[in-house]
């Protein structure tokens, strides 16, 4: 008998303190634990981003930091220089993610210069692990919530256990939308 | 088919045992006691699955540490190969070769796939005792992640306050 994975919540939901792109009134929420240093988030990138667009108005993505450290040393000044962007969060966020591997803190504070960031404001959050705490409560959300690599992605708030191509996460966002569809016409039959 | 073996539920003290922990070092269970240990027995050393699940444990060594508890990882794997992985992931962790006879702790504790030739993806926590207190064996395919230890960790602890 084949035995169908647990698909542990996201846990907490997406609050204030997430980031988040995309409509507050969305039908369908994607969010994401990853990693700016691991190749694997590196191709899920790009598909989350196509899938932003072809879903516009009705998908909302999250984003939330889990550095596997021992591995990948520079995950996590990545993740603090990003949380150093401030407002400027989502534009740091791709430009991370555009060229794999050059994460170093020199390449780090070029990007916050890029994206118009004092390099200093970069330098004072790493000297301060101003985001240390943070991203601490990231990896312990991701722990609660079942992360068992990364990325991990959970669809409507349960843990998303295909395969993070685009097709397999374009059915699984249709399927969800289908899913609230049923659930809402329940709640509200017509009269 | 799988092993069984009732020594290996919950409830019941876990078998004792020495395995290689590096070439010429071995590790005997019973001489851990005092402290919660986590038994992880995986397929392989280098699979896809296996390293996502160990990855994720060598983060997590210190949440670990909060609980006191010592964790582990049981394959068939000889003590070189677990070097080599070790180094490759950086894991500072043990690795127990279950080389010779093959897989014999994992037949002991009814998590070895004969059909297969190696483990199951299969958790156990022990309390300070020895006795197994969660048990979990994963769909093969399928990484277990780090929740059920931690939640089963922090039952442990409930318990010895409540006692």
């Amino acid at each position: 008998m084949r035995l169908e994975p647990p698909r542990p919540a996201l846990a907490p939901p997406l609050g204030p303190e997430d980031h988040i792109y995309g409509p507050a009134e969305a039908v369908v929420e994607l969010v994401a634990y990853g990693d700016y240093q691991c190749p694997h988030c590196h191709t899920a990138h790009p598909i989350t981003q196509s899938l932003m667009e072809e879903f516009t108005g009705q998908l909302r993505f999250g984003w939330r930091h889990f550095p596997l450290s021992k591995i990948h040393p520079d995950a996590r000044n990545a993740a603090m220089a990003a949380e150093a962007c401030g407002d400027k969060f989502w534009h740091m966020h791709n430009l991370l993610f555009t060229d794999t591997g050059k994460l170093s803190r020199e390449n780090l504070l070029q990007y916050a210069r890029q994206v118009q960031i004092d390099p200093q404001t970069v330098i004072a959050a790493w000297d301060q692990n101003r985001y240390g705490e943070l991203i601490r409560r990231h990896i312990a959300s991701g722990l609660r919530s079942g992360v068992n690599t990364t990325p991990t992605f959970y669809i409507n708030g349960r843990r998303h256990n295909g395969g993070f191509d685009k097709q397999t996460l374009t059915a699984a966002l249709l399927q969800a939308i289908a899913e609230k569809s049923t659930a809402s016409a329940r709640q509200n039959p017509p009269t | 088919m799988k092993n069984t073996n009732q020594g290996s539920q919950v409830g019941f003290v876990a078998p004792d045992f020495t395995l290689p922990e590096a070439p010429g070092k071995n590790w005997t269970l019973s001489q851990t006691l005092g402290r919660p240990r986590v038994l992880v027995f995986y397929p392989a050393d280098f699979s896809p699955v296996c390293s996502d699940q160990l990855t994720i444990y060598n983060e997590l060594l210190d949440e670990f540490k909060r609980f006191n508890a010592l964790l582990v990882g049981i394959s068939v794997d000889g003590t070189w190969c677990h070097k080599a992985y070790s180094q490759s992931r950086k894991l500072e962790f043990p690795l127990l070769a279950d080389f010779e006879p093959k897989g014999m702790v994992a037949r002991r504790y009814g998590v070895y796939r004969n059909d297969d030739g190696f483990c199951e993806r299969a958790i156990f926590v022990l309390d300070a005792a020895g006795v197994i207190r969660w048990r979990y064996v994963s769909p093969i395919e399928i990484n277990p992640g780090a929740d059920g230890i931690l939640h089963a960790l922090e039952s442990l602890t409930i318990n010895n306050v409540q006692a």
